[in-house]
């Protein structure tokens, strides 16, 4: 029997128990005598960095030349530390005996997430929240409960949200 | 549309209206009912963005006539002010200066000057982020210093955790933070200021009072002097260095420096022409400003170290928009005696001097965290100004107070863009930045012993005692 789990990071959404609970949770599927696929997206929430730039525009006031450095700059410091994130996956998910297969998508989060989930059929999506003040997740809601929520309605795999 | 974006853009209208259609209060003219009508939107506006702050702007603007606060031409005749092209010069100063690479060359020698150690190099990115404001809008420094200290981050292998990260991080925004209280080169709100202070007294029947170059960076430069020293001192404190080993960052500030090969003669053009700006701007006297900046701007066409294509790409001239249409709301409030209303409803009779000038400087700071410092300017300091006269306040003291304090902006990435800018890193969330409330009460602490102890010097000067 195969089970994927989907392990769903980002920049601002990552944290090593979040990894650790994968690990976790692909070895009591292994112990179930599954063979285990271990998913790593990285999900670029290029959105977000869109935002800052245009908000180096519109309250900087700053031409479109000045935004699209900030952009670029951004955009590549957040490479950076996907690769980062995902060469610590790799390394923890190795040592443990899993393989990894690792996608990078440019996207919003909750909805690259899904679409993934739905392409792969995910056993178990696991991610965290991001690092936000809890009022503007009151205020605003959050992506990482936008997740659980489809993926009930939708009849996708199990959510594991790490707090 | 965001949802909070799509509450403002019903409910401001909606507050317009309520106060248009409202009766009219005692000691209020209806001209004054209308133009709080279009103020309320304006807030709302500003504070939700449904729509570009420059577009609030002009629909303030449109407003003005369209609810009988004042006639047409006298409504648009405010939107052509002096101070509208002093800020097109300060920007297009900035283009010239990122554009050439003047701005980056003079970031790289710093720095390299001050790759000795990671604590040496954290304080030179704070004091170079903080210098190049007296000469380039703060925003625009930011923009030139984030893509260099990222790759020194990138150079020195530094994770999301990083203390050092962080540290270089805040070090550039609260650097240009700090640096936009520096002269009236480093942004545009201090000359938004001066030019609604400028309108209030021709309002009111007094004599013009113009504020220089060089009056207002000694009243304004010192205060910034003690944000930039608390800034650098809070950073050392919360993120002490983690001892790295700095070689690579210095291996990478090389390199950049070497990509940029000798000083081209452009840029001696630009370093020539700016500094020639300064200067003007200090000995031609306060009204020539927006002349001296016009004059200088079509200079640097001249020689053609900008070109108009650069002009358009390096800035956004929805700034023109935005300051113009601020200053018309702020000029309308002053015309139709509403902001007197205002204060008297405001103020209560027990407030004293102080304690006006301590409201009105948390009020500010206050507000600077959520919306655009210009807006802050606009809607304060016309309120203020009748405000600090019931108080026994020389109003003088507001142009220095109220943009003073609204550029203390050291918390929020909602504040300035070089807040958003870090905060988008990944790198910070608002529990790094909450200790930029110390830096902020350290800025204040500095703006009140100014107040009260050197500013008297410079002839102003805050009454003790209980106002009449």
């Amino acid at each position: 029997m195969n089970r994927r789990i989907l392990l769903a990071v980002s920049t601002s959404r990552y944290s090593r128990h979040l990894v650790a609970t994968a690990i976790h949770e692909a070895k009591a599927f292994r112990d179930q005598g599954a063979s285990v696929v271990l998913d790593l997206l990285i999900v670029q929430e290029n959105e977000e960095l869109e935002r800052v730039s245009q908000r180096v525009g519109d309250v900087g006031f700053l031409g479109l030349s000045p935004q699209k450095d900030v952009l670029e700059a951004l955009g590549e410091e957040h490479n950076r530390m996907a690769r980062r994130m995902a060469q610590r996956v790799s390394e923890a998910a190795e040592a443990a005996g899993f393989a990894v297969e690792r996608t990078e998508v440019r996207g919003t989060f909750a909805k690259t997430v899904l679409e993934f989930a739905q392409t792969k059929k995910s056993d178990l999506i696991l991610l965290t929240r991001a690092d936000r003040p809890f009022i503007s997740r009151i205020l605003f809601g959050s992506e990482a409960d936008t997740v659980a929520r489809h993926a009930r309605r939708d009849g996708l795999g199990r959510v594991i949200i790490d707090e | 549309m965001k949802p909070t974006a799509a509450f403002g853009a019903v409910f401001g209208p909606l507050l317009c209206l309520a106060i248009h259609l409202a009766p009219l209060p005692v000691g209020l003219a209806p001209e004054g009912k209308s133009a709080l009508a279009v103020l309320s939107l304006c807030i709302i506006w500003w504070l939700f963005s449904p729509v570009a702050l420059p577009v609030t702007s002009l629909m303030g603007l449109a407003l003005l006539p369209a609810l009988g606060a004042m006639p047409t031409a006298e409504a648009l005749a405010l939107f052509g002010n002096p101070s509208v092209f002093f800020v097109i010069g300060v920007f297009l100063v900035a283009a010239v200066m990122h554009r050439t690479g003047l701005s980056m060359r003079i970031t790289l020698l710093g720095l390299r000057r001050a790759s000795r150690s990671e604590d040496i190099l954290c304080f030179g990115v704070l004091g170079l982020s903080w210098g190049l404001c007296s000469i380039v809008v703060s925003h625009a420094v930011a923009a030139i210093m984030l893509p260099i200290v990222l790759q020194l981050i990138q150079a020195l292998d530094l994770g999301p955790r990083s203390r050092t990260a962080r540290r270089l991080l805040l070090s550039m925004a609260w650097g240009t933070v700090a640096g936009s209280n520096l002269t009236l080169l480093s942004s545009a709100r201090a000359t938004l200021a001066l030019d609604l202070y400028g309108n209030w007294r021709e309002n009111a029947g007094l004599d013009a009072d113009p504020i220089g170059f060089i009056a207002y960076a000694s009243g304004a430069a010192p205060v910034s002097l003690c944000s930039m020293l608390a800034a650098g001192l809070v950073l050392r404190l919360v993120f002490p260095p983690e001892g790295i080993d700095i070689a690579p960052a210095v291996q990478r500030l090389n390199e950049r420096t070497r990509e940029l090969g000798n000083m081209q003669r452009r840029e001696w053009l630009t370093l020539g022409v700016v500094l020639g700006m300064v200067v003007a701007m200090i000995t031609a006297g306060p009204d020539w400003l927006g002349v001296v900046a016009l004059i200088v701007s079509c200079t640097l066409f001249l020689l053609q170290v900008l070109r108009w294509e650069d002009a358009e790409r390096y800035v956004n001239w929805g700034v023109a928009l935005m300051y113009g249409g601020a200053i018309a709301v702020g000029g309308a409030l002053d015309r139709t005696g509403a902001t007197t209303w205002l204060a008297e409803v405001l103020l209560p009779d027990v407030m004293g001097p102080w304690t006006t000038v301590a409201m009105i400087m948390i009020l500010a700071a206050a507000l600077t965290e959520v919306v655009s410092n210009a807006a802050v300017i606009a809607v304060i300091l016309p309120i203020s100004l009748p405000l600090a006269v019931q108080a026994g306040l020389d109003p003088h003291l507001l142009v220095f107070l109220v943009p003073i304090s609204a550029g203390f902006a050291f918390i929020l990435p909602t504040s300035t863009p070089a807040m958003a800018m870090v905060f988008g890193t990944g790198y910070l969330r608002v529990r790094h930045t909450m200790i930029g409330g110390i830096v902020t009460i350290v800025s204040w602490i500095a703006l009140l012993v100014m107040a009260a102890v050197v500013w008297p010097l410079l002839g102003l000067e805050i009454p003790s005692g209980v106002a009449p």
